[in-house]
C-alpha cells in the first residue's frame, strides 16, 4: 500500500494512475461525508467529482507535513460551506450553534433522562440516525460524521477545522445530545 | 464521586480519559443506576452512528472522475490523424513504386490530373441533373396535390364513389406516366 505522500508525489511528476489510487483510496469516505452533509445522492456525487478535481488542481499547495486526508477533508468541508452558502443557510458557523438547544458542556445527567435506544434495535437507531441528521446544523453535523462516520480523531478534525481540540470535543458533544433530542421526539 | 456530566460520559466511552479517571467513572457507573443507564444508551447511539453503511459508490466512479480530469482527445480529432496517416502512406507506397518503376513521374501526374478532372466533370454533371430532377419532382408534386385536392372536392359533390376510385387511380396512373417522361427526357438530352 501507498503511502499518501508519495501517490501525491508521484501525481505532481505526471503519473495519471497515481492520482486514480488516490481517487480510489478516498471516494468513499468522502462520499459518506458529503451525502450525509447534502442529503441527496446525485448531489452528493457531484461535490465529490468536484472536491477530487479541486483538489487535483491545487495539488501543489499540499504540504507533506500535514496529513493527506485531513487536507482533502478541509477541501470538501470549503465545498459544503460554499453549497449552504449559495442555498442562504447560513448554517456552518461554528459559534452560532454555541448555547443552540440550552446544551452545556458540562451539564449533569438529568434525573430522568429519556432514553433512546433502548426501545429500538441496532438496525432501526440507524435508520433513526440518518432521517435525524438533516436536523442537526449542518456545523455540528459535519463534525459529529467526521468523528463517528469516518472515525477522525478529535486531533485530526481540528487540524481540518483549525481550531482547538478542546473545542472540537465539545462540538460534537453538544451534536450527539441534539441529536439524541430529535431520537426523543421522533420516539 | 458525584454524578457525572454528560461530558465525563463521551470522555469515558471514547477513551478519552486517563486511566484513573475511567476506573474512577467505572466505579461509579456500578453503582449509579442513572449514570449507567446514560452511559449505556450514549454507547448504544455511538455504536449505530459508527456502523451506519457506507453510502453505495458507483461502478464506473473512478473512472469518471479521471475523464473529467485527464479529459481523453476528441474521437474526432482520432479519426482525422486516422484519415491523415492512412492517406500519407497511400501517397508514399504509390511514389516508391514509381520511382521503382519505368514510368515517368511527370507523365504519371499529368495522367492524374486528367483523371481527376475528367472525375469532378462527371460529378457535376451529375449533381446538377439532380437537383434538376428533386426541383422538377417537387413543382411537379404540388401542382399534382392541388390538382388532386380540387378534383376531390368537386367529385366528391357530384359523382357516385365509384366513379371516384376510378378517377384517382387513373389521375394515380397518369403522374407516374407523366414523372417516367419527364425522367427519361431528362436523361436523354439536356433540354426539357
Amino acid at each position: 500500500m501507498y503511502e499518501d505522500k508519495d501517490l501525491v508525489r508521484r501525481t505532481l511528476e505526471g503519473d495519471k494512475e497515481a492520482f486514480e489510487m488516490i481517487i480510489q483510496k478516498y471516494q468513499q469516505p468522502l462520499l459518506n461525508y458529503i451525502g450525509r452533509m447534502v442529503g441527496e445522492r446525485e448531489l452528493a456525487l457531484d461535490f465529490t467529482q468536484e472536491v477530487f478535481i479541486k483538489s487535483y488542481a491545487s495539488l501543489h499547495t499540499y504540504q507533506p507535513e500535514h496529513k493527506f486526508s485531513t487536507w482533502l477533508f478541509k477541501i470538501a468541508s470549503n465545498y459544503t460551506i460554499d453549497y449552504w452558502r449559495k442555498k442562504k443557510i447560513d448554517a456552518f458557523s461554528i459559534d452560532q450553534v454555541q448555547n443552540q438547544d440550552n446544551y452545556r458542556p458540562s451539564m449533569q445527567i438529568p434525573s430522568k433522562d429519556p432514553s433512546v435506544t433502548e426501545r429500538y434495535e441496532l438496525a432501526e437507531i440507524r435508520e433513526k440516525i440518518e432521517r435525524t441528521l438533516g436536523k442537526i446544523p449542518p456545523s455540528l453535523r459535519e463534525l459529529f460524521i467526521w468523528r463517528h462516520v469516518n472515525e477522525f480523531s478529535y486531533d485530526e478534525i481540528a487540524e481540518i477545522k483549525n481550531l482547538p481540540v478542546g473545542t472540537i470535543k465539545n462540538k460534537v458533544f453538544q451534536a450527539k445530545e441534539l441529536l439524541r433530542k430529535h431520537l426523543e421526539a421522533e420516539a | 464521586m458525584n454524578c457525572l456530566t454528560i461530558d465525563q460520559v463521551y470522555l469515558y466511552l471514547e477513551n478519552e480519559l486517563t486511566p484513573e479517571e475511567s476506573s474512577g467513572i467505572a466505579g461509579h457507573i456500578a453503582s449509579c443506576e442513572k449514570c449507567r443507564r446514560a452511559v449505556e444508551d450514549r454507547r448504544v447511539l455511538i455504536e449505530a452512528a459508527e456502523s451506519l453503511p457506507p453510502l453505495s459508490v458507483p461502478p464506473e466512479f473512478t473512472q469518471q472522475i479521471m475523464a473529467r480530469i485527464f479529459p481523453q482527445k476528441s474521437h474526432i480529432r482520432i479519426w482525422i490523424a486516422a484519415l491523415a496517416t492512412g492517406f500519407s502512406l497511400i501517397v508514399a507506397i504509390f511514389l516508391a513504386a514509381f520511382l521503382q518503376s519505368d514510368f515517368s513521374l511527370s507523365g504519371a501526374f499529368i495522367q492524374l490530373n486528367r483523371s481527376l478532372w475528367s472525375f469532378v466533370s462527371h460529378l457535376s454533371v451529375f449533381f446538377i441533373k439532380l437537383i434538376k430532377i428533386i426541383s422538377l419532382t417537387f413543382n411537379l408534386l404540388v401542382q399534382l396535390s392541388s390538382y388532386i385536392y380540387k378534383a376531390l372536392t368537386s367529385m366528391t359533390s357530384v359523382i357516385g364513389i365509384e366513379v371516384q376510385i376510378a378517377l384517382v387511380i387513373l389521375t394515380i396512373l397518369l403522374s407516374v406516366t407523366v414523372v417516367y417522361g419527364v425522367r427519361r427526357k431528362i436523361w436523354s438530352g439536356e433540354n426539357i
